[in-house]
């Protein structure tokens, strides 16, 4: 039998639900007490839910927050992008963030968006780059008044 | 009456109305960005205000618990983003129903269910305020404990595709809602040795990355061109009369989660996000296997407005009543009356209750006048559905950033938002019901500590079942809540 993609994510859950069952353990009997029937429930279903797997594989895709089939539009006919270049594209936000500051790193993460994945000229990358970075700019530095994480450029900057 | 009637004559004089108006406004335009609620504002607001009259401050504060809550759907509903946590449960059926091209009927449709329902709950308010000031200081750790289980029972009506999955799912939820410092023994939980969990996981950034991140990977992993599929505003249907209708032909569901909302509102510390889902459950329940709730039931956007706005009438009495404030948004209101001289409690509430009537009509004005100007709002807003999704994204990413660092200030929780988005992805992906996980990581708190305090009163002697009427009241609710989805599903088998 070969493991599909979604018996993959069952594992994982499995795994998630094994450390959180190590921890459980180690905690008093007034810490465990709500933790304990939940993380042993989740386990042992995770199990069954293996079981069901190796018998009829999930098909994979197109379901709701409840679990029922995905709604449908005029173009939605095919998962025609790598689901993998998407992630990449999302989780370059912490990564840029990380590298460059938060307001810095959102804006340069706007413009490679625009100019690369949205194929947009030059001018409305930048301007839609500069118009990310000012509306957090705005909203964090100016009217919740937070200190704007700086990244790792910035600190070694100001470290050198 | 009379007292009715002296505020609200109070509320309507010039140049009284505008500060209803203006405190509208500003709740509105900052209730979009994701993160900033309507208590955020007031917080801004209180130092602007300390040399105001009360009359004044009651007028502002008001609007500005009013104003904020229905704006919020309206993020919710297009970009999967809640605007404020209590509209998290509006985009479970909202944001689907925008993919379906359908975003101008949900929004009409919660513009008309918040007004409607806050005008259930503000007068719900009026006539339970003598009841209230006898029964409010009976609610006790009991009560809430058989609130939160009433609503962790609703998960399991929720869950559509397979059980096993949705009850994994709430399981996970309970159990990050664990993550931190024991309410009871300050003992720390699943924290990995870090000091950043042992103030556990942010409820807004779980929400932005479970619901807007992982949509945002799904809109890219899909190719959509626009995020309801249309690429002009002419082919998208649903129209704004359609969505009025629906709150009529779902009277039931409306009224039902008002009286949800006004009475969750009621009890101090629970809030509107655990409004929005109890009602929510409730409808899905009540709807058995007629709905499709999670796929774009329009009476999944009903429950949880209707539910959130009466939300606000209810939790003003506790808070005038008898100085407990039962949400974020009262809490500031109660510390901005307290600067001015003002202290809830039976003074209040015999001796100026004409200023109470006016907090009352400052918030019903607000209530309707959002709502109004959404129902105005609905076509520029649907526009935003046909918008080209390259282009959306950038901002919605922005939005998410914002909302999630917003709420402490940490830029960890940015990190968490996209680790839960990559999370709630791969849920989405491979069928694993998102919304049972949501429901149970809003209820698992308050689960868990009145369990600790109903289990040490218990210990002591203290709980007696027949002086606790509402624990038996609960108790059946949830009894039915199990049962009666299964009647007619047994009488139809013998048949």
């Amino acid at each position: 039998m070969s493991v599909g993609r979604g018996t993959g994510f069952t594992l994982a859950l499995l795994a998630v639900g094994v450390v959180f069952l190590a921890q459980t353990i180690g905690l008093s009997p007034t810490g465990r007490r709500v933790a304990l029937p939940a993380v042993a429930l989740v386990t042992l279903l995770l199990l069954v839910q293996l079981i069901r797997d190796a018998r009829a594989p999930v098909a994979e895709g197109g379901e709701t927050p409840g679990g029922g089939a995905a709604p449908t539009g005029p173009d939605d006919d095919a998962r025609s992008r790598s689901p993998w270049r998407s992630l990449a594209w999302v989780l370059a936000v912490p990564a840029m963030i990380a590298i460059a500051g938060l307001c810095e790193g959102v804006g340069l993460h706007a413009f490679a968006f625009l100019r690369v994945r949205g194929k947009e000229p030059l001018p409305v990358a930048a301007l839609g780059g500069l118009g990310v970075a000012a509306l957090v700019w705005w909203i964090v530095g100016t009217l919740l008044g937070a200190e704007l994480p700086g990244g790792l450029i910035l600190a070694t900057i100001a470290g050198g | 009456m009379s007292a009715a009637l002296d505020g609200l004559a109070l509320v309507l004089a010039w140049p009284n109305i505008l500060y209803p108006i203006a405190g509208t406004l500003l709740a509105m335009c900052v209730a979009v960005l994701p993160g900033i609620s309507g208590a955020t504002l007031m917080a801004i607001v209180i130092p602007l205000t300390f040399h105001w009259d009360t009359l004044q401050i009651l007028l502002l504060f008001g609007a500005l618990v009013g104003g904020a809550t229905f704006m919020g759907s309206t993020t919710a509903i297009l970009f999967n983003i809640p605007g404020t946590g209590p509209n998290a449960a509006t985009l479970l059926d909202g944001y689907p129903m925008a993919r379906q091209g359908r975003a101008r009927t949900a929004l009409a449709c919660s513009a008309l269910s918040s007004a409607l329902g806050s005008t259930v709950g503000v007068f719900l308010l009026i006539l339970l305020i003598p009841a209230v000031v006898v029964l409010g200081p009976r609610m006790g750790p009991p009560e809430y404990l058989m609130l939160s289980l009433w609503g962790l029972v609703c998960i399991v009506t929720v869950i559509r595709a397979s059980v096993v999955k949705g009850l994994v799912m709430a399981g996970f939820g309970l159990l990050i809602s664990l993550v931190g410092l024991d309410p009871m023994t300050a003992e720390t939980r699943y924290t990995l040795g870090t000091i950043y969990l042992q103030d556990g996981v942010g409820l807004i950034p779980v929400f932005v990355g479970v619901f807007a991140i992982a949509e945002i990977i799904d809109l890219l992993a899909t190719g959509r061109r626009t995020v309801s599929g249309e690429t002009d505003v002419a082919a998208l249907g649903g129209t704004t009369a359609e969505g009025v209708r629906a709150v009529f032909r779902h009277f039931g569901v409306f009224l039902r989660s008002s009286l949800i909302g006004t009475g969750i509102g009621v009890v101090p510390g629970v809030g509107g996000t655990v409004a929005g889902f109890v009602a929510y459950g409730e409808a899905a329940r009540v709807a058995g296997k007629d709905g499709r709730f999670g796929e774009g039931d329009i009476r999944g956007v009903i429950a949880p407005e209707a539910a959130n706005d009466a939300k606000d009438g209810g939790s003003l009495l506790p808070a005038l009543a008898f100085g407990v404030p039962a949400s974020a948004g009262t809490a500031l209101l109660l510390v901005a009356l307290q600067i001015h001289g003002v202290t809830p409690g039976g003074d209040l509430m015999t001796n100026d209750l004409d200023l109470v009537f006016v907090l009352i009509w400052s918030l019903f004005i607000s209530n309707w006048l959002s709502s109004l100007l959404g129902l105005s709002l609905v076509g520029p807003l649907a526009r935003l559905s046909v918008v080209r999704v390259s282009r959306l994204v950038p901002p919605i990413l922005a939005l998410s950033v914002i909302g999630a660092f917003a709420y402490r200030g940490r830029v960890t929780d940015v990190w968490l938002a996209f680790g839960f988005g990559a999370a709630g992805y791969a849920a989405r992906r491979y069928g694993w019901p998102r919304i049972p996980f949501i429901i149970a990581i809003v209820l698992g708190p308050l689960f868990e500590v009145n369990l600790g305090l109903s289990l040490r009163l218990h210990e002591l002697g203290r709980i007696d079942l027949w002086t606790r009427p509402s624990i038996l009241l609960v108790g059946v609710l949830i009894a039915l809540s199990v049962a009666v989805p299964r009647l007619p599903r047994r009488r139809g088998e013998r048949s």
